[in-house]
């Protein structure tokens, strides 16, 4: 039997203990929270049946707990014998093991001194019932992106522009630093150096120059040659308000009809301060672009070129110096040759050239010598006169008849002193004399039959002169018109589609003088203007203008004609 | 008669300004045929990119002006009510400024940035006009406070029954008063959820272990039983109403650090545009 003096402490207000006494007894002394405790302890961090306080067979008296360790002094033990000044830790009660008194086996004291806290603040404590609680600050989740991007797109691309060497890591960058700026994508033929905004951009919040531009494009020509005419034109168009770059990564000349339309539709309130404007106002090809003025050569100098209208009354008409039907050459029956009738087509002597604009120069010796055969004397076909100048001809005759003269093999029978003779039977000095006389006139008479009935002037126009009397003829030169619109940029490749009769109507000219270019109303069955129209190819100004094209360079300058009009000119000589 | 919302503010004033302006600017932009195409440098480019911009700047005004006391209620409505209108007008202006030409890089970054706002703020109207009545709905005369209270109470309550019930119960029941938590984390307020809430685990305790219990001790266990229902019911309600709190908070976390982000981004756009000209 146990008899054990509990003193239990409780505190008030102010913290002072208050002890309150009784007395328990028992073979044992069950601890917990259970009704059959003696020790009863009401807390729901005690056990049922939490400890218990009995007699061992040594005689002392022992604490066992039934479950957990419990803290005797600071050491965790199941169970351990009561000595004096214990302190026992039972869930959120401390005991003490008080002096013996001598009533009582066992004086214990005990206190709560881990009371349960209150529940709503601990409640409270443990929610968390609005974001901004979470520690997730809106604050700075701004400064910081704002700060990211700040740094990355704005600091380090200006840094990078103005002082690039301070940005080394630009490089590694998965998009640099002027990608990052780059609003779109830039054309093809400026990617390789276009990475680099400085290349373009020189000066920092000033719009591209010319400059930029032209470095570059070095032979890249006005719209107007005239300088003047030119800045009070176009004084605040820069290259960029037609060509925009980042835009695709195509070609960035722009193909809007607009751009040339804006003035060109309106030219007539120009002229009264532009009065070397001679154009017509124009809106659309398909609606009143003018008739084709075809670069034509109207007088005997090469630098005589007019360009003339199609639809002028004037009757137009190629001077070219050449004397050529079509119609023979391209007869369905064919033409003599050589080897008999042969059919020709216009690719025989037409071959587009490289770049498949316009053809090839046609020379005599590619084209026209396997037929049109040089040859003078009828007793010796391999030998032919060279195709160039007259008196390079006349050479050839004497030499040819000179050496026939003194030669070995006579292909003719001479008359020398009024008996047929052999030409080469020459002994004295009189009769080399004869025999070179002889050269002499045969190759004049045989030159006579050559340009004047039988060979030159089959093609050429052919005239005899005083002014030589070594070579007294004169062929006039020449000039085959190689592009007739040297304006437009049209290309014949783009047109294989069509055979050459669609356009060109030669089958039945006659006469080399013939212009078979077509006109404008021949175009326009395939070809409408700026707006698409069922079964036209929707055609711009850009489709066949320029506005840079070279040729417009010496457009009213005058100095090179010829480069402007595209005539080609042939003279007499090879090719 | 229903309060006129910030939508209805002034007979829709500023949704007809901005239908207005909308038209205004969906018209031009459809008549002008720049030689060039559209994009941000033609005249109605600026013009449409200087209108954005200016917006944007009424728009992230609102943020100060919330903030400044002295703005009556009325005076934050009719602000407010722009504030709507004007977003979405800006959707419409900025795409057409954009020239719909879109790329990697700063100014589409920009753009993309301002459409996150601007939709985050969509949410915003939605949640303004749906929730609080949910939440009124919802909580009837409670509070967030009172439900804390009547919580608290429950769990005193229910601590005090499992005294005499067995250790198992009593531990769980203990558990659930100490451990369950309205509300919590991010994602916890936002789904209205504790896993393992500690007061439904006592529940399911309380009742396979009660099972068992025979007389005194199985009549406090169902006295238990309902008491922890109870509080359950109301460990629910609180965190509904805490989900609508985050719900009705959560965009602000994309709507104004974005407009701030924005804000940077849009001068690094204007400052990139004008320096490589």
């Amino acid at each position: 039997m146990i008899s054990c003096k509990l003193i239990v402490v409780t505190r008030n207000s102010r913290g002072q203990a208050i002890h309150e006494q009784r007395e328990i007894t028992g073979d044992n002394l069950r601890i917990g929270r259970g009704a059959n405790c003696i020790l009863h302890l009401s807390d729901p961090r005690i056990n049922l049946h939490h400890a218990t306080i009995e007699y061992a067979d040594d005689g002392r008296l022992y604490l066992e707990s039934t479950d957990e360790l419990l803290n005797f002094n600071g050491e965790f033990r199941k169970r351990e014998a009561l000595r004096v000044g214990s302190r026992i830790l039972i869930g959120p009660y401390q005991f003490i093991i008080e002096e013996k008194d001598n009533e009582n086996d066992l004086v214990l004291s005990y206190e709560l001194v881990s009371p349960l806290p209150d529940d709503t603040t601990e409640l409270k404590k443990r929610s968390r019932t609005s974001l901004t609680q979470t520690g997730l600050s809106k604050r700075s989740i701004a400064l910081i992106l704002a700060a990211l991007i700040t740094l990355a797109f704005l600091i380090l691309p200006v840094l990078n522009a103005i002082k690039p060497e301070l940005v080394t890591v630009a490089d590694k960058l998965p998009i640099t630093l002027d990608e990052a700026w780059n609003p779109g994508p830039i054309s093809a033929s400026h990617q390789a150096f276009a990475q680099d905004c400085k290349q373009c951009h020189s000066k920092p919040f000033v719009q591209v120059e010319d400059q930029a531009c032209t470095s570059c494009h070095k032979d890249i020509n006005d719209h107007v040659a005239n300088k003047a005419v030119q800045a009070s034109l176009f004084g605040e168009t820069r290259c960029t308000s037609c060509h925009l770059e980042h835009k695709e990564s195509h070609a960035i000349a722009l193909r809007n009809p607009a751009l040339c339309i804006d003035c060109h539709s309106d030219l007539k309130t120009r002229k009264s301060t532009h009065p070397e404007i001679v154009l017509n106002d124009i809106h659309d090809f398909s609606s009143d672009h003018p008739a084709f003025k075809l670069s034509i050569k109207t007088g005997p100098s090469i630098s005589d070129v007019r360009r003339i209208e199609q639809d002028s009354k004037t009757e137009l008409e190629e001077n070219s110096g050449l004397i050529f039907p079509h119609d023979v050459h391209l007869s369905a029956k064919g033409v003599n040759s050589p080897d008999g009738l042969t059919t020709l087509q216009c690719s025989n002597c037409h071959t587009p050239d490289e770049a498949g604009v316009r053809f090839k120069q046609i020379s005599m010796e590619s084209h026209c010598s396997s037929c049109h055969r040089l040859e003078f004397e009828p007793a010796v076909t391999t030998r032919q006169v060279p195709h160039g100048e007259v008196a390079t001809v006349m050479t050839t005759l004497r030499e040819f008849y000179g050496s026939q003269s003194i030669g070995e093999a006579p292909i003719d029978v001479a008359t020398i002193d009024g008996l047929l003779r052999r030409p080469e039977k020459i002994e004295a000095k009189a009769a080399r004399t004869r025999a070179d006389l002889w050269a002499k006139q045969k190759a004049n008479a045989i030159a006579t039959d050559l340009f004047e009935v039988r060979v030159c002037n089959t093609c050429h126009e052919v005239t005899r002169t005083e002014n030589d009397l070594q070579a007294p003829w004169k062929i006039t030169p020449v000039a085959i018109t190689q592009h007739w619109l040297p304006k437009n940029t049209f290309a014949h490749k783009q047109h294989s589609n069509s055979a050459c009769a669609t356009c060109h109507n030669t089958v039945n000219s006659a006469n080399s003088k013939d212009i078979s270019i077509p006109d404008i109303a021949t175009c326009r069955t395939c070809h409408g203007g700026a707006k698409p129209v069922r079964n036209k190819v929707t055609s711009t100004c850009e489709s066949c203008h320029g506005f840079h094209l070279p040729t417009h360079q010496n457009l009213s300058s005058g100095k090179k004609q010829t480069a402007h009009t595209g005539i080609m000119i042939k003279t007499g000589g090879s090719p | 008669m229903q309060r006129s919302t910030f939508l209805e503010y002034d007979n829709y004033r500023y949704l007809k300004i901005s239908a207005f302006l909308a038209a205004l600017a969906i018209i031009t932009y459809l008549f002008s045929k720049p030689a060039i195409g559209h994009y941000g440098g033609t005249w109605l480019g600026y013009t449409l990119g200087t209108a954005g911009a200016a917006i944007i700047f009424f728009l992230l005004w609102f943020g100060v002006r919330k903030r400044q006391y002295k703005s009556s209620a009325i005076d934050l409505k009719s602000w407010l009510s722009a504030h709507v209108y004007l977003g979405v007008l800006l959707i419409i202006i900025v795409t057409l400024h954009t020239g719909f030409e879109l790329g990697w890089n700063i100014h589409s970054l920009a753009y993309v940035l301002m459409m996150i706002v601007i939709f985050s703020g969509f949410y915003g109207v939605y949640a303004y006009l749906r929730f609080p009545r949910m939440m009124t709905e919802k909580m009837g005369e409670e509070t967030l406070e009172s439900l804390f209270m009547k919580i608290a109470d429950l769990d005193r309550e229910a601590r005090r029954v499992a005294l005499q019930l067995p250790d198992e119960i009593n531990r769980i029941v203990l558990n659930g008063s100490q451990q369950t938590r309205i509300g919590g984390s991010f994602f916890q307020q936002l789904s209205g959820r504790q896993k393992n809430c500690p007061t439904s685990l006592a529940l399911e305790k309380i009742q396979s272990i009660g099972s068992q219990l025979k007389d005194e001790q199985a009549k406090a266990n169902r006295e238990l039983y309902f008491l922890t229902l109870k509080k359950q019911a109301l460990v629910t309600q609180a965190r509904e109403d805490v989900m609508f709190r985050a719900r009705l908070e959560i965009w602000l976390y994309f709507h104004v650090p974005l407009s701030i982000a924005m804000l940077a981004a849009l001068i690094a756009h204007v400052v990139s545009v004008f320096f490589y000209w």
